[in-house]
Protein backbone atom coordinates (compact mmCIF):
# COMPACT_ATOMS: atom_id res chain seq x y z
CA UNK A 1 0.00 0.00 0.00
CA UNK A 2 1.39 3.71 -0.92
CA UNK A 3 1.28 6.35 1.69
CA UNK A 4 -1.06 8.86 0.37
CA UNK A 5 0.24 12.12 0.23
CA UNK A 6 -2.63 14.76 1.15
CA UNK A 7 -0.95 17.61 1.11
CA UNK A 8 0.33 16.70 -2.17
CA UNK A 9 -3.20 15.67 -3.93
CA UNK A 10 -4.39 19.60 -2.66
CA UNK A 11 -1.21 20.87 -3.72
CA UNK A 12 -0.19 22.35 -0.29
CA UNK A 13 2.78 22.62 2.03
CA UNK A 14 2.40 20.76 5.47
CA UNK A 15 2.14 24.07 7.69
CA UNK A 16 -1.25 24.67 5.99
CA UNK A 17 -4.13 26.58 8.11
CA UNK A 18 -7.64 25.09 8.18
CA UNK A 19 -8.58 28.21 5.49
CA UNK A 20 -5.65 27.26 3.39
CA UNK A 21 -6.74 23.41 3.12
CA UNK A 22 -10.47 24.79 2.70
CA UNK A 23 -9.81 26.82 -0.50
CA UNK A 24 -7.62 24.38 -1.80
CA UNK A 25 -10.30 21.81 -1.41
CA UNK A 26 -12.97 23.77 -2.86
CA UNK A 27 -11.33 24.63 -6.32
CA UNK A 28 -10.06 21.11 -6.80
CA UNK A 29 -13.28 19.50 -5.79
CA UNK A 30 -14.78 21.96 -8.97
CA UNK A 31 -12.07 20.79 -11.39
CA UNK A 32 -12.88 17.20 -10.58
CA UNK A 33 -16.67 16.97 -9.80
CA UNK A 34 -17.85 14.37 -11.36
CA UNK A 35 -20.79 15.65 -12.87
CA UNK A 36 -18.91 19.25 -13.67
CA UNK A 37 -15.32 17.75 -15.22
CA UNK A 38 -14.48 16.59 -18.82
CA UNK A 39 -11.35 15.21 -17.01
CA UNK A 40 -10.63 11.34 -18.05
CA UNK A 41 -9.64 10.53 -14.37
CA UNK A 42 -12.77 12.82 -12.72
CA UNK A 43 -14.05 10.53 -10.33
CA UNK A 44 -11.09 9.17 -9.26
CA UNK A 45 -9.16 12.43 -8.44
CA UNK A 46 -12.45 13.95 -6.98
CA UNK A 47 -12.85 10.94 -4.64
CA UNK A 48 -8.55 10.92 -3.96
CA UNK A 49 -9.49 15.08 -2.93
CA UNK A 50 -12.44 14.34 -0.98
CA UNK A 51 -10.18 12.25 1.22
CA UNK A 52 -7.48 14.14 1.59
CA UNK A 53 -9.99 16.92 2.55
CA UNK A 54 -11.47 14.45 4.83
CA UNK A 55 -8.58 14.21 6.96
CA UNK A 56 -6.82 17.95 6.93
CA UNK A 57 -9.86 19.23 7.87
CA UNK A 58 -10.56 17.63 10.91
CA UNK A 59 -7.56 18.83 13.24
CA UNK A 60 -7.63 15.83 15.38
CA UNK A 61 -7.34 13.04 11.93
CA UNK A 62 -4.95 15.39 10.87
CA UNK A 63 -2.91 15.43 14.09
CA UNK A 64 -3.15 11.37 13.43
CA UNK A 65 -2.21 11.40 10.03
CA UNK A 66 1.05 14.03 10.48
CA UNK A 67 2.04 11.36 13.65
CA UNK A 68 2.40 8.83 11.34
CA UNK A 69 4.29 10.62 8.40
CA UNK A 70 6.59 11.86 11.03
CA UNK A 71 6.81 8.16 12.52
CA UNK A 72 8.89 7.29 8.99
CA UNK A 73 5.61 4.70 8.43
CA UNK A 74 6.70 4.73 4.86
CA UNK A 75 8.43 1.71 4.24
CA UNK A 76 12.30 1.82 2.49
CA UNK A 77 10.10 0.63 -1.04
CA UNK A 78 7.69 3.91 0.03
CA UNK A 79 5.29 1.26 0.88
CA UNK A 80 3.44 1.61 3.79
CA UNK A 81 2.21 -0.35 6.71
CA UNK A 82 0.31 1.16 9.91
CA UNK A 83 2.62 0.32 12.97
CA UNK A 84 1.02 -2.48 14.86
CA UNK A 85 -1.62 -1.26 17.39
CA UNK A 86 -2.24 1.40 15.49
CA UNK A 87 -5.87 2.28 16.25
CA UNK A 88 -7.46 5.71 15.35
CA UNK A 89 -9.15 7.74 17.67
CA UNK A 90 -11.23 9.53 15.13
CA UNK A 91 -14.48 8.70 13.73
CA UNK A 92 -15.46 9.29 9.92
CA UNK A 93 -18.46 10.73 8.72
CA UNK A 94 -19.49 10.67 4.68
CA UNK A 95 -20.08 13.56 2.76
CA UNK A 96 -18.53 12.85 -0.32
CA UNK A 97 -19.77 11.93 -3.67
CA UNK A 98 -21.20 8.61 -3.94
CA UNK A 99 -22.19 8.43 -0.33
CA UNK A 100 -18.80 8.39 0.26
CA UNK A 101 -18.18 5.07 -0.38
CA UNK A 102 -14.90 3.70 -1.84
CA UNK A 103 -12.13 5.11 0.48
CA UNK A 104 -8.72 4.29 -0.36
CA UNK A 105 -7.35 1.17 1.43
CA UNK A 106 -4.84 3.86 2.91
CA UNK A 107 -7.52 5.54 4.40
CA UNK A 108 -9.59 2.35 5.88
CA UNK A 109 -5.85 0.76 7.05
CA UNK A 110 -5.41 4.93 9.49
CA UNK A 111 -8.94 5.47 10.24
CA UNK A 112 -10.56 2.08 9.90
CA UNK A 113 -13.24 0.32 7.89
CA UNK A 114 -16.11 0.91 9.99
CA UNK A 115 -15.87 4.51 9.25
CA UNK A 116 -17.00 3.62 6.01
CA UNK A 117 -20.09 1.97 6.53
CA UNK A 118 -23.37 4.21 6.08
CA UNK A 119 -24.85 5.91 8.26
CA UNK A 120 -28.30 4.06 8.38
CA UNK A 121 -26.49 0.62 8.53
CA UNK A 122 -24.25 1.31 11.05
CA UNK A 123 -26.70 -0.65 14.03
CA UNK A 124 -25.96 -3.82 12.38
CA UNK A 125 -29.02 -4.70 13.37
CA UNK A 126 -31.05 -4.83 10.29
CA UNK A 127 -34.06 -6.70 10.99
CA UNK A 128 -35.07 -3.17 12.74
CA UNK A 129 -36.04 -1.34 9.62
CA UNK A 130 -37.15 -1.51 5.89
CA UNK A 131 -35.05 0.54 3.66
CA UNK A 132 -35.44 0.97 0.06
CA UNK A 133 -31.83 -0.32 -2.00
CA UNK A 134 -30.53 2.61 -3.43
CA UNK A 135 -30.79 3.43 -6.80
CA UNK A 136 -27.22 3.10 -9.47
CA UNK A 137 -26.43 5.60 -12.00
CA UNK A 138 -24.52 3.86 -14.70
CA UNK A 139 -23.07 5.75 -18.01
CA UNK A 140 -23.06 3.98 -21.39
CA UNK A 141 -21.34 4.96 -24.20
CA UNK A 142 -22.83 3.74 -27.52
CA UNK A 143 -21.67 3.78 -31.73
CA UNK A 144 -24.64 5.97 -33.34
CA UNK A 145 -25.83 3.14 -34.94
CA UNK A 146 -26.20 0.75 -31.64
CA UNK A 147 -28.40 3.94 -30.05
CA UNK A 148 -30.72 3.74 -32.88
CA UNK A 149 -30.45 -0.04 -33.79
CA UNK A 150 -31.11 -1.08 -30.56
CA UNK A 151 -29.75 -4.67 -29.22
CA UNK A 152 -28.01 -6.28 -26.64
CA UNK A 153 -25.45 -4.76 -24.72
CA UNK A 154 -23.15 -5.35 -20.88
CA UNK A 155 -23.59 -2.49 -18.96
CA UNK A 156 -20.79 -3.45 -15.94
CA UNK A 157 -21.29 -1.26 -12.65
CA UNK A 158 -21.04 -1.64 -8.80
CA UNK A 159 -23.37 -2.32 -6.27
CA UNK A 160 -22.99 -1.43 -2.70
CA UNK A 161 -24.12 -4.01 -0.74
CA UNK A 162 -24.63 -4.57 2.89
CA UNK A 163 -22.26 -7.86 4.70
CA UNK A 164 -23.18 -9.78 7.68
CA UNK A 165 -21.70 -6.75 9.82
CA UNK A 166 -23.50 -4.05 8.41
CA UNK A 167 -20.74 -2.33 6.23
CA UNK A 168 -20.83 -1.67 2.88
CA UNK A 169 -18.91 -3.43 0.23
CA UNK A 170 -18.74 -2.42 -3.43
CA UNK A 171 -19.46 -5.68 -6.00
CA UNK A 172 -18.82 -5.57 -9.61
CA UNK A 173 -21.87 -6.57 -11.39
CA UNK A 174 -22.12 -7.47 -15.55
CA UNK A 175 -25.66 -7.20 -17.06
CA UNK A 176 -26.54 -7.93 -20.52
CA UNK A 177 -29.07 -5.48 -21.37
CA UNK A 178 -31.91 -5.29 -24.33
CA UNK A 179 -31.08 -1.73 -25.48
CA UNK A 180 -34.45 -0.41 -26.70
CA UNK A 181 -34.19 1.11 -30.51
CA UNK A 182 -33.80 5.08 -30.45
CA UNK A 183 -32.02 5.80 -27.16
CA UNK A 184 -30.03 8.98 -26.67
CA UNK A 185 -28.73 11.12 -23.89
CA UNK A 186 -32.57 12.95 -23.47
CA UNK A 187 -34.02 8.83 -23.09
CA UNK A 188 -32.01 7.74 -20.17
CA UNK A 189 -33.12 3.85 -19.24
CA UNK A 190 -34.65 2.67 -15.94
CA UNK A 191 -34.40 -1.07 -15.17
CA UNK A 192 -37.00 -1.39 -11.97
CA UNK A 193 -35.09 -3.33 -9.65
CA UNK A 194 -31.23 -3.69 -11.06
CA UNK A 195 -30.26 -1.59 -8.17
CA UNK A 196 -28.52 -2.17 -4.49
CA UNK A 197 -30.56 -5.21 -3.20
CA UNK A 198 -33.19 -3.38 -0.15
CA UNK A 199 -32.79 -3.72 3.71
CA UNK A 200 -34.75 -5.80 6.25
CA UNK A 201 -36.75 -6.88 2.91
CA UNK A 202 -37.00 -3.18 1.18
CA UNK A 203 -37.65 -2.81 -2.23
CA UNK A 204 -34.47 -3.11 -4.33
CA UNK A 205 -33.21 0.46 -5.82
CA UNK A 206 -33.44 0.54 -9.59
CA UNK A 207 -30.71 1.14 -12.45
CA UNK A 208 -30.30 4.29 -14.43
CA UNK A 209 -28.55 3.47 -17.46
CA UNK A 210 -27.45 7.30 -18.91
CA UNK A 211 -26.38 6.95 -22.72
CA UNK A 212 -23.42 8.83 -24.31
CA UNK A 213 -23.12 9.01 -28.40
CA UNK A 214 -19.83 8.17 -29.96
CA UNK A 215 -19.48 11.36 -32.81
CA UNK A 216 -20.39 9.60 -36.29
CA UNK A 217 -18.53 10.50 -38.76
CA UNK A 218 -21.24 11.47 -41.14
CA UNK A 219 -24.47 12.24 -38.50
CA UNK A 220 -25.20 14.43 -35.48
CA UNK A 221 -27.77 13.94 -33.42
CA UNK A 222 -29.68 16.88 -32.13
CA UNK A 223 -32.60 15.79 -29.94
CA UNK A 224 -34.49 13.69 -32.19
CA UNK A 225 -33.09 15.10 -35.67
CA UNK A 226 -30.00 13.66 -37.18
CA UNK A 227 -27.74 16.30 -39.37
CA UNK A 228 -25.66 15.39 -41.96
CA UNK A 229 -24.15 17.41 -45.20
CA UNK A 230 -23.87 16.36 -48.80
CA UNK A 231 -21.70 17.41 -51.27
CA UNK A 232 -23.16 18.30 -54.75
CA UNK A 233 -21.38 19.81 -57.73
CA UNK A 234 -21.90 23.09 -59.21
CA UNK A 235 -24.15 21.57 -61.84
CA UNK A 236 -26.15 19.53 -59.29
CA UNK A 237 -26.80 22.58 -57.55
CA UNK A 238 -27.87 24.94 -60.59
CA UNK A 239 -29.68 22.30 -62.68
CA UNK A 240 -31.73 20.40 -59.94
CA UNK A 241 -30.40 16.59 -59.24
CA UNK A 242 -31.81 13.03 -57.85
CA UNK A 243 -29.16 11.95 -55.55
CA UNK A 244 -29.23 8.90 -53.65
CA UNK A 245 -28.40 9.70 -50.08
CA UNK A 246 -27.76 7.06 -47.11
CA UNK A 247 -29.66 7.60 -43.70
CA UNK A 248 -28.81 5.97 -40.61
CA UNK A 249 -31.19 3.26 -41.77
CA UNK A 250 -31.15 2.78 -45.17
CA UNK A 251 -31.22 5.22 -48.64
CA UNK A 252 -33.10 7.58 -49.75
CA UNK A 253 -33.24 9.18 -53.51
CA UNK A 254 -33.32 12.97 -52.57
CA UNK A 255 -35.14 15.54 -55.08
CA UNK A 256 -32.16 18.80 -55.05
CA UNK A 257 -34.10 21.21 -56.19
CA UNK A 258 -32.43 23.19 -59.35
CA UNK A 259 -30.71 26.89 -58.12
CA UNK A 260 -29.65 25.03 -55.08
CA UNK A 261 -27.12 27.01 -53.08
CA UNK A 262 -24.54 25.95 -50.66
CA UNK A 263 -25.68 26.10 -47.00
CA UNK A 264 -29.64 24.60 -48.30
CA UNK A 265 -31.36 22.22 -45.86
CA UNK A 266 -33.07 19.51 -47.14
CA UNK A 267 -35.29 17.46 -45.03
CA UNK A 268 -36.49 13.83 -45.08
CA UNK A 269 -39.31 13.14 -42.73
CA UNK A 270 -39.12 10.17 -40.58
CA UNK A 271 -35.39 9.46 -40.66
CA UNK A 272 -34.51 10.96 -37.41
CA UNK A 273 -34.66 9.18 -34.37
CA UNK A 274 -38.17 7.88 -32.35
CA UNK A 275 -40.04 10.39 -35.32
CA UNK A 276 -37.82 12.95 -35.95
CA UNK A 277 -35.86 13.89 -38.92
CA UNK A 278 -33.21 13.78 -40.81
CA UNK A 279 -31.55 17.38 -42.27
CA UNK A 280 -29.29 17.07 -45.40
CA UNK A 281 -27.22 20.55 -45.81
CA UNK A 282 -25.94 20.56 -49.02
CA UNK A 283 -22.45 22.02 -49.61
CA UNK A 284 -21.18 22.28 -53.15
CA UNK A 285 -17.54 21.36 -54.31
CA UNK A 286 -15.47 21.46 -57.42
CA UNK A 287 -13.21 19.32 -58.83
CA UNK A 288 -9.59 19.89 -57.60
CA UNK A 289 -8.58 20.28 -61.49
CA UNK A 290 -10.25 20.93 -64.62
CA UNK A 291 -9.65 19.43 -67.74
CA UNK A 292 -8.95 22.59 -70.69
CA UNK A 293 -12.13 21.98 -72.31
CA UNK A 294 -13.76 22.35 -68.66
CA UNK A 295 -12.16 25.26 -68.21
CA UNK A 296 -13.34 26.90 -71.41
CA UNK A 297 -16.69 25.70 -70.72
CA UNK A 298 -15.87 28.09 -67.29
CA UNK A 299 -14.90 30.91 -69.54
CA UNK A 300 -18.72 30.92 -71.54
CA UNK A 301 -20.28 30.57 -68.22
CA UNK A 302 -18.01 33.59 -66.58
CA UNK A 303 -19.36 35.69 -70.26
CA UNK A 304 -23.18 34.37 -69.75
CA UNK A 305 -23.84 34.77 -65.50
CA UNK A 306 -23.55 38.64 -65.15
CA UNK A 307 -22.94 37.33 -61.11
CA UNK A 308 -21.15 39.20 -58.22
CA UNK A 309 -21.55 37.26 -55.50
CA UNK A 310 -19.60 40.15 -53.61
CA UNK A 311 -21.88 42.76 -54.82
CA UNK A 312 -23.32 43.52 -51.33
CA UNK A 313 -20.37 43.57 -49.77
CA UNK A 314 -19.13 46.10 -52.16
CA UNK A 315 -21.90 48.24 -51.72
CA UNK A 316 -21.22 48.40 -48.28
CA UNK A 317 -18.35 49.75 -48.68
CA UNK A 318 -18.68 52.58 -51.09
CA UNK B 1 -25.43 -12.98 -16.63
CA UNK B 2 -28.75 -12.30 -16.88
CA UNK B 3 -30.55 -10.58 -19.64
CA UNK B 4 -32.77 -7.52 -19.30
CA UNK B 5 -34.96 -6.38 -21.25
CA UNK B 6 -36.29 -2.71 -20.57
CA UNK B 7 -40.10 -2.63 -19.75
CA UNK B 8 -40.90 0.75 -18.16
CA UNK B 9 -38.94 3.38 -19.39
CA UNK B 10 -41.40 6.06 -20.39
CA UNK B 11 -42.98 5.53 -16.61
CA UNK B 12 -42.47 9.08 -14.84
CA UNK B 13 -41.78 9.38 -11.08
CA UNK B 14 -43.85 10.99 -8.59
CA UNK B 15 -42.54 14.17 -6.43
CA UNK B 16 -42.96 11.61 -3.24
CA UNK B 17 -40.62 8.59 -5.50
CA UNK B 18 -38.30 11.52 -5.74
CA UNK B 19 -37.84 12.41 -2.09
CA UNK B 20 -37.51 8.70 -1.00
CA UNK B 21 -35.00 8.07 -3.65
CA UNK B 22 -32.96 11.03 -2.99
CA UNK B 23 -33.70 11.24 0.57
CA UNK B 24 -34.37 14.92 0.78
CA UNK B 25 -37.95 16.81 1.81
CA UNK B 26 -40.26 17.82 -0.68
CA UNK B 27 -39.51 21.52 -0.68
CA UNK B 28 -35.94 20.59 -2.12
CA UNK B 29 -37.43 19.46 -5.13
CA UNK B 30 -40.10 22.66 -5.14
CA UNK B 31 -36.92 25.04 -5.11
CA UNK B 32 -35.37 23.37 -7.71
CA UNK B 33 -38.20 23.66 -10.22
CA UNK B 34 -38.97 27.17 -9.14
CA UNK B 35 -35.22 27.98 -10.01
CA UNK B 36 -35.96 26.58 -13.52
CA UNK B 37 -33.42 23.57 -12.69
CA UNK B 38 -36.07 20.44 -14.00
CA UNK B 39 -39.89 20.86 -15.25
CA UNK B 40 -42.24 18.80 -13.95
CA UNK B 41 -45.13 16.57 -16.16
CA UNK B 42 -47.55 17.99 -14.87
CA UNK B 43 -48.31 21.16 -13.14
CA UNK B 44 -50.13 20.30 -9.99
CA UNK B 45 -47.77 20.15 -7.65
CA UNK B 46 -50.15 17.02 -5.66
CA UNK B 47 -49.79 15.38 -8.63
CA UNK B 48 -46.15 16.59 -9.93
CA UNK B 49 -44.12 13.88 -12.03
CA UNK B 50 -40.71 13.84 -13.36
CA UNK B 51 -39.85 12.17 -16.51
CA UNK B 52 -36.64 9.75 -15.55
CA UNK B 53 -34.35 12.46 -17.81
CA UNK B 54 -35.59 14.82 -15.39
CA UNK B 55 -35.03 12.82 -11.63
CA UNK B 56 -31.32 12.09 -12.91
CA UNK B 57 -31.06 15.74 -13.62
CA UNK B 58 -32.38 16.66 -9.71
CA UNK B 59 -29.62 13.79 -8.71
CA UNK B 60 -27.16 15.88 -10.37
CA UNK B 61 -28.18 18.86 -9.05
CA UNK B 62 -28.30 17.49 -5.59
CA UNK B 63 -25.13 16.18 -5.93
CA UNK B 64 -23.66 19.66 -6.93
CA UNK B 65 -25.56 20.96 -3.89
CA UNK B 66 -23.94 18.71 -1.31
CA UNK B 67 -20.32 18.09 -2.94
CA UNK B 68 -19.51 22.06 -3.99
CA UNK B 69 -22.14 23.78 -1.51
CA UNK B 70 -24.02 25.54 -4.56
CA UNK B 71 -27.30 27.28 -3.78
CA UNK B 72 -30.20 26.81 -5.95
CA UNK B 73 -29.71 29.84 -8.45
CA UNK B 74 -26.09 28.64 -8.82
CA UNK B 75 -26.78 25.00 -9.70
CA UNK B 76 -29.31 26.05 -12.08
CA UNK B 77 -26.70 28.47 -13.67
CA UNK B 78 -24.19 25.60 -13.56
CA UNK B 79 -26.46 23.05 -15.38
CA UNK B 80 -27.49 25.38 -18.31
CA UNK B 81 -23.93 26.56 -18.97
CA UNK B 82 -22.91 22.69 -18.75
CA UNK B 83 -26.14 21.89 -21.14
CA UNK B 84 -24.13 24.50 -23.60
CA UNK B 85 -21.09 23.48 -23.04
CA UNK B 86 -21.77 19.65 -23.92
CA UNK B 87 -24.20 21.21 -26.84
CA UNK B 88 -20.21 23.04 -28.16
CA UNK B 89 -18.69 19.82 -27.90
CA UNK B 90 -20.77 17.72 -29.68
CA UNK B 91 -21.15 20.06 -32.51
CA UNK B 92 -17.12 20.66 -32.15
CA UNK B 93 -16.77 16.96 -32.57
CA UNK B 94 -19.15 16.70 -35.67
CA UNK B 95 -17.64 19.24 -37.55
CA UNK B 96 -13.91 17.76 -37.07
CA UNK B 97 -15.74 14.88 -37.94
CA UNK B 98 -16.68 15.98 -41.32
CA UNK B 99 -13.81 18.14 -42.49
Amino acid sequence: MDFKDYYGILGLKENADGAEIKKAYRKLARKYHPDVSSEANAESSFKEVTEAYEVLKDPEKRAEYDQLRKLGAMGSDGSFQPPPQWESATHFSDEGFDGGAGFSDFFESIFGRHGTAHRSYRSGRQQQFRMRGEDIHAQLSLLLEEAFHGGPKTVEFAVPEVDDYGLITHRRRKLKVKIPPNVSPETPIRLRGQGAPGVGGGEPGDLFIEVQIAPHPVFTLKGKNLYRTLHVTPWEAALGASIEVATLADKVKLTIPSNSRSGTRLRVKGKGFAGGDLYIELRIVIPETHSEKARALYRQLAEECAFNPRAEEERAKS
Amino acid sequence: MTTVVIDDNGTPLSIGEICERCAVEEAVIVELVEFGVVEPEEQRVETWTFSVSAYLRICRALRLKRDLGINDPGIALALELLDEIQEMRNDLASMRGRF
